[in-house]
């Protein structure tokens, strides 16, 4: 069996363990019923994992996500309903239109919903407002790839909006505030349930690792790990500036985050979506838009794309008219279209490179590479990783949070002190035999107490954490993993390969391919490098190697 | 001292271990040497063919070519589901296995060079995350290591435990709300804890921290420096092999903790393999820019936790840097620079850890069951003679036979053998103290009306009433030289008053500021010392020859109802208050012995029995509890009264009779030989309050809030 699928079994197994236990032991706890929250639990274990997506309001959610899903939601049709929780979910085959999007209402019905009614939540007006208020979440299903292992969430964001509307009225703003806090809660509640959380922030004012820093503070509010969360600098396209300084903004605030965010990534979704109508028909946008910044004159290229308005001004300088500059910005952000300029100014119109570049800035190649590793591929192990941890909190909260228990220890106490006082002084003052019977009484009194609860809870999380310590282990192999991939150039070849194969990358089972006497000479050599290596990061990757050999020998039975 | 049982604790951590023990005499819990005269001990083993090393000589061999794949480091970190390490010679060990080796020998260590004798009991220290399969390894491990008791405790739990347990016995106040700060050689830790009460904490949040970070970091970042300096200077780096210069490294972190104190340095090394001589310079501020952004991150953690904790409403009070990386002066400064809270740097923080696990270790294992810490004296006390105090063998033997409960009922047609002869007329409100002298001429008592009265005790003549308390006064004594009245008042004043004369010899007054009431007294048996319990929750000590008041004992958490001196050598001292117990105390050491909680009753009088043997008090409005000091243990007790229990006492001398004076107005007396209760008086039409035997035994008075007192005599 698969360790994953071993892991899902002995983790569910716990769980209605767990619960049946608990529900046998204590009937009538009330709090939320854990024996309740256990098996429901259970039930939860084999769902695929859930990506929360989290950022402020207006950070670009809706198009990172469209991004993110080759656009398979654009197809559907909608993009823009940011009043609401969407989940994103796979689905086999091709839906019918009418049935990709299901909506569910507070009130607990659900139904399929057409386009029309999508348009109707992108308002920003109290009948949107009114609309939305209904609704619990919606659903879409989608043919994608991804969505196969994963359930990506998005979130309405943080962060009430400030109103630009002009003609507020009264009900509006109480309309607003009720959902904007309702929808803080439930992104809050869904940051820290979801197994993987995309914390995405826009674009930030001067542009400062510092102002990313803070953003992402403010974001995740210390309650992220690195583990299973990875930080998106979203919008890098609003300021050339951003953009050129990206990949060491994003380095700097990677390092800072480094307990928070697994990773930090930099990406345009503006520059992503303008790749697709430039590419399209072979081309034939970027060619004309080539074509003409090539006709500039060297040094006329600053001046002209210095603002949209430089862009449009009449200039005797200009190869191409008024109309031709319009239609070649089409409805491109200026910040975007400028860039995708200047890039081809700097890639001296060379298309092939022009198009590398974009893509790089767009960044969402690297980001896929990003999810597919830190998430997509960790999907199982996420999961049952957040599962077993909320099984842990169930059960240690009643540790803390039942003192009416305590009564069962107490009277525990005092029959084992009736007990001991008996045997110390119990025979004297009364005859032998009675003695005998009070102690034969307190013994069998005592035999009937029930388990105290802090026993009881001690035991059945021992259970889980059995579990965790696998997926740890598991874990810390992936993660030396991404470190050997990452840092490449810090391994020879071979090194590499020998990493690969130890660490998991062609699965786990590795027992069976590897022999006692090379597993010895690998851990020495492992340990050699892991000892007196000058490269730190050398030596981390090796002392889990190290461990890996130890725990392979232990399973070939060395010894 | 053979009478303690040696404990150490033990701080077992990912790249060095500690080990402390708790010294009785100095009250302070100290770190242990180990063999190699070092507080800190590596926490590596070295398996030779036919040695094991462990600590700085297994990592000495790390330096040999020949012997470093027999060396084993940091197993801590993988104890579960663990992995094995395999040796030269095919041999295969397991971090556990390395865990119990180190443990081995700090605990052979510390017998061979300190205690001289076994050491089964220890308290070894866990990260405050480690799950219950991580603390069953260490439990293994300390078990494999000879160790046949052994508790664990959080980290950070011990490190405020040692902190406030030495800093409150020093005299300074600290907070209910401590943030732990622990940088070591291998990882930052944060812990918020909350006091429980006394020196126990709990996690008040999740534990925090960083993995990587700490001291090793910044050695390796001096190094690293060195290296590039090495290059400049000698157009090489500090290793040619293309591995790490191991010798060069531990020698950075000697450097490291020179530039703590030295702004700037000028060192020298000898670089392998031609031992060439490499001069450098060091300055504290290149050092601090090396480790800026470690240093940092530990900040901005910092941060967030107390923010975390200001979410919370953990109001944190102290906070204090531990761990041996803390000393690095960047840090507290950065600390001071960034956080609203002051950074207290401990001069103990590098063996903090060690120190709260030896105090948790003297605690559990020297201590009664409630906990606290306990004297030598304990034990040699238990050696005494013994008593048995429902009679001998036999008596009991008989009882048995006649299969009849005594002390539960009360024998009530049987008369009592003291009568009513006397009723003392004249305070003018509630009497709360009576006091018979040593030589049976005089009775003293003390009344809610300010004054004390001196009467014949044989006739009950008032001879004398004594006027100056500004306040009802609680408690009278008389010295054993039956000329000195103590008497103690609401209006915090002690006055010392010749008994024959009536003359105020001396006032006490405590600290400026005090005016907590006096509550009760004891004069001890030699008439040097006086005890008094208070309001203010302290027992205060004043030298009767000097009038100096001595240092106070402090543990109650409400008033102090009652105090009492052990007979004959005065070395122990009960008292039991409004807080539910009664506590004995070493009055050599200072230390308390050993506290008996309630279940929910105030205690408002604990009596010695006159051999000493035993300790009885008055629970609540119920039971007069007993406990054998001998044995310790707690003895049947007299249950089923009513009244809250004003005063207990013995009859002097033989100890065989207990009386009891109550709020129902009655004093009971027992036959404490036979169990049998042989007597109720009644007579007062108010609560009892206080009640003393002569000393013969033949009379009995009492003071009640009849504002009478009332002399009884054996017919």
């Amino acid at each position: 069996m698969d360790f994953m699928d071993k892991i899902e079994q002995d983790l569910k197994k716990a769980l209605n363990e767990a619960a049946m236990q608990l529900h046998e032991a204590r009937p009538n706890l009330l709090l939320g019923d854990p024996a309740a929250q256990l098996k429901k639990i259970a039930t939860q274990v084999s769902q695929s994992c859930i990506v929360a997506v989290v950022g402020q309001v207006k950070v670009g959610k809706s198009s990172f996500i469209n991004a993110l899903l080759h656009d398979d939601l654009a197809k559907v049709g909608t993009t823009e309903t940011t009043a609401t929780i969407n989940y994103f979910r796979y689905s086999e085959g091709d839906l019918a239109p009418d049935s990709t999007v299901c909506c569910f209402f507070r009130d607990g019905h659900s139904s399929y919903v057409d386009r029309a009614f999508l348009n109707g939540l992108q308002g920003n007006d109290i009948e949107t407002l009114r609309r939305s208020q209904e609704i619990d979440h919606l659903e879409y299903y989608l043919r994608n790839h991804d969505l196969e292992r994963i359930m990506l969430v998005d979130t309405p964001g943080t962060n009430a909006a400030v109103d630009e509307h002009q003609n507020v009225v009264a009900e509006f703003m109480r309309l607003e505030k009720q959902l904007r806090d309702r929808h803080d809660e439930e992104t809050k509640e869904l940051a820290d349930t979801a197994d993987a959380v995309i914390y995405l922030i826009g674009a930030v004012a001067g542009s400062t690792d510092q102002k990313f820093l803070e953003e992402f503070h403010e974001l995740t509010k210390g309650r992220s790990e690195a583990f299973n969360a990875v930080g998106v600098m979203s919008k890098i396209d609003l300021h050339s500036e951003t953009i050129e300084r990206r990949v060491e903004l994003s380095a700097k605030i990677a390092n800072q985050l480094q307990e928070n965010l697994n990773t930090v990534v930099p990406v345009s979704a503006g520059i992503y979506r303008a790749l697709d109508s430039l590419l399209a028909n072979n081309r034939a946008r970027l060619k004309r838009l080539v074509e003409t910044l090539e006709g500039i004159a060297s040094g006329k290229f600053d001046k002209f794309f210095f603002s949209p308005n430089h862009y449009l001004r009449t200039d005797p300088d200009w190869p191409a008219s008024l109309e031709l500059r319009k239609e070649l910005r089409g409805n491109l952000e200026w910040s975007v279209f400028a860039t995708i300029a200047r890039v081809a100014v700097e890639h001296s119109f060379d298309l092939d490179a022009i198009e590398k570049q974009l893509r790089a800035i767009a960044g969402f190649d690297q980001l896929r590479d990003v999810l597919e590793l830190h998430i997509f591929q960790r999907s199982r192990i996420l999961r049952y990783y957040s599962k077993v941890n909320l099984a842990r909190q169930v059960l240690n909260k009643l540790r803390f949070l039942l003192p009416s228990d305590k009564h069962d220890s107490e009277g525990r106490d005092k029959l084992e002190r009736y007990l001991k006082f008996i045997q110390q002084t119990g025979d004297v003052g009364c005859n032998a035999t009675t003695a005998h019977e009070l102690e034969a009484l307190v013994k069998k009194s005592l035999a009937l107490q029930v388990e105290p609860l802090d026993s009881i809870v001690e035991r059945l999380v021992r259970e889980f954490d059995v579990i965790f310590h696998k997926l740890e282990q598991y874990n810390e192999d992936f993660g030396a993993l991404q470190v050997v991939i990452k840092h490449a150039s810090l391994f020879l070849p071979t090194e590499i390969d020998e990493l690969k194969e130890i660490l998991g990358w062609y699965g786990l089972e590795v027992e069976n391919r590897l022999s006692l006497d090379y597993v010895r000479e690998r851990q020495r050599q492992w340990r050699r490098i892991s000892l007196y290596d000058t490269n730190s990061i050398r030596r981390d990757v090796a002392n889990q190697v190290v461990e890996r050999y130890g725990r392979i020998q232990k399973k070939l039975g060395g010894n | 001292m053979s009478s303690v049982t040696p404990v150490i604790g033990i701080d077992f951590g990912t790249s060095n271990s500690k080990m402390a023990w708790y010294n009785p005499l100095t009250q302070q819990a100290a770190p242990l040497k180990n063999a190699e005269g070092d507080d800190v001990t590596p926490s590596a083993v070295y398996f030779g063919e036919h040695e094991t090393l462990v600590g700085q000589p297994a990592i000495d061999m790390l330096e040999d070519e020949q012997a470093w794949d027999r060396v084993i480091l940091s197993v801590k970190r993988s104890m579960v589901d663990a992995p094995v390490y395999n040796l030269p010679d095919n041999r295969v060990v397991s971090p556990l296995e390395v865990a119990a080796e180190i443990l081995r020998k700090l605990r052979h260590d510390a017998e061979e060079f300190h205690f001289q004798e076994e050491i089964k009991h220890t308290v070894v220290t866990c990260p405050a995350n480690f799950d219950g399969l991580e603390r069953d390894e260490i439990q293994k491990a300390a078990q494999m290591a000879g160790f046949s008791e052994v508790e664990l405790l959080p980290e950070p739990v011990a490190a405020a435990l040692a902190y406030t347990h030495t800093r409150e016995q020093e005299g300074f106040q600290v907070g209910n709300y401590v943030l732990i700060y622990d940088l070591g050689g291998g990882t930052f830790d944060l812990a918020i804890l909350v006091r429980e009460g006394g020196v126990q904490f709990r996690l008040g949040l999740e534990p925090d921290g960083i993995k990587r970070c700490g001291g090793d970091d910044f050695d390796e970042a001096l190094y690293n420096y060195c290296d590039k300096l090495a290059q400049e200077k000698l157009g090489r780096p500090i290793s040619l092999t293309g591995m790490r210069d191991l010798h060069f490294l531990y020698e950075c972190r000697k450097r490291k903790e020179i530039l703590t104190g030295h702004k700037h340095r000028t060192f020298s090394s000898y670089l392998a393999p031609d031992s060439r001589q490499f001069k450098y310079e060091l300055d504290q501020t290149t050092f601090e820019n090396l480790i800026h952004n470690q240093v940092k991150k530990t900040v901005e953690k910092t941060k967030a936790v107390l923010e975390q904790a200001h979410a919370l409403s953990f109001k944190i009070d102290t906070f204090v840097l531990v761990g041996g990386s803390a000393q690095v002066p960047l840090v507290k400064r950065m600390l001071d620079e960034n956080l609203p809270l002051k950074a207290i740097m401990w001069p103990y923080r590098e063996v903090a850890v060690a120190l709260g696990a030896a105090y948790h270790a003297y605690n559990k294992w020297n201590a009664g069951p409630s906990g606290k810490f306990q004297s030598t004296e304990y034990s040699k006390f238990r050696d005494m003679a013994e008593i048995v105090w429902r009679g001998s063998p036999a008596a009991v033997e008989t009882e048995r036979e006649e299969n009849k409960p005594k002390i539960e009922t009360p024998d009530q047609s049987k008369p009592g053998d003291f009568t009513l002869v006397n009723t003392l007329n004249g305070h003018a409100n509630i009497v709360w103290c009576v006091a018979v002298s040593p030589d049976g001429q005089t009775l003293a008592s003390g009344s809610e009306d300010g004054t004390i009265r001196v009467w014949n005790l044989d006739t009950g003549r008032m001879l004398r009433k004594l006027d100056g308390h500004a306040g009802g006064v609680y408690t009278v004594a008389i010295c054993p030289d039956s000329q000195t009245l103590l008497s103690g008042s609401a209006d915090g004043n002690i006055r010392m008053w010749n008994l024959l004369s009536g003359a105020l010899l001396h006032v006490f007054t405590g600290p400026s500021g005090w005016t907590a009431n006096v509550t009760s007294f004891a004069v001890s048996p030699d008439g040097r010392l006086l005890a008094s319990g208070s309001r203010d929750k302290t027992i205060k000590f004043w030298n009767l020859t000097t009038g100096m008041m001595l240092r106070p004992l402090v543990g109650h958490t409400d008033t102090v109802w009652s105090v009492a001196f052990s007979p004959h050598d005065g070395q122990l001292l009960a008292s039991s208050g409004a807080d539910h117990t009664v506590r004995l105390w070493n009055l050599r050491t200072g230390m308390l012995i050993r506290s008996f909680s309630t279940q929910t009753a105030s205690v408002h009088s604990v009596v010695f029995s006159p051999n000493g043997q035993l300790l009885v008090y008055g629970e609540g409005d119920q039971n007069i509890q007993f406990w054998n000091l001998r044995t310790g243990a707690q003895l049947r007790p007299i249950t089923g009264l009513s009244g809250m229990i004003n005063s207990v006492i013995f009859s002097p001398a033989d100890g065989k009779f207990l009386a009891c004076g109550s709020s129902d107005r009655v004093i009971r007396l027992w036959n404490l030989r036979e169990g049998v209760q042989i007597g109720t008086f009644s007579g007062h039409t108010g609560s009892v309050q206080k009640i003393a035997f002569s000393p013969d035994g033949q009379t009995l008075v009492s003071g009640s809030a009849d504002a009478t007192v009332k002399i009884w005599r054996r017919t």
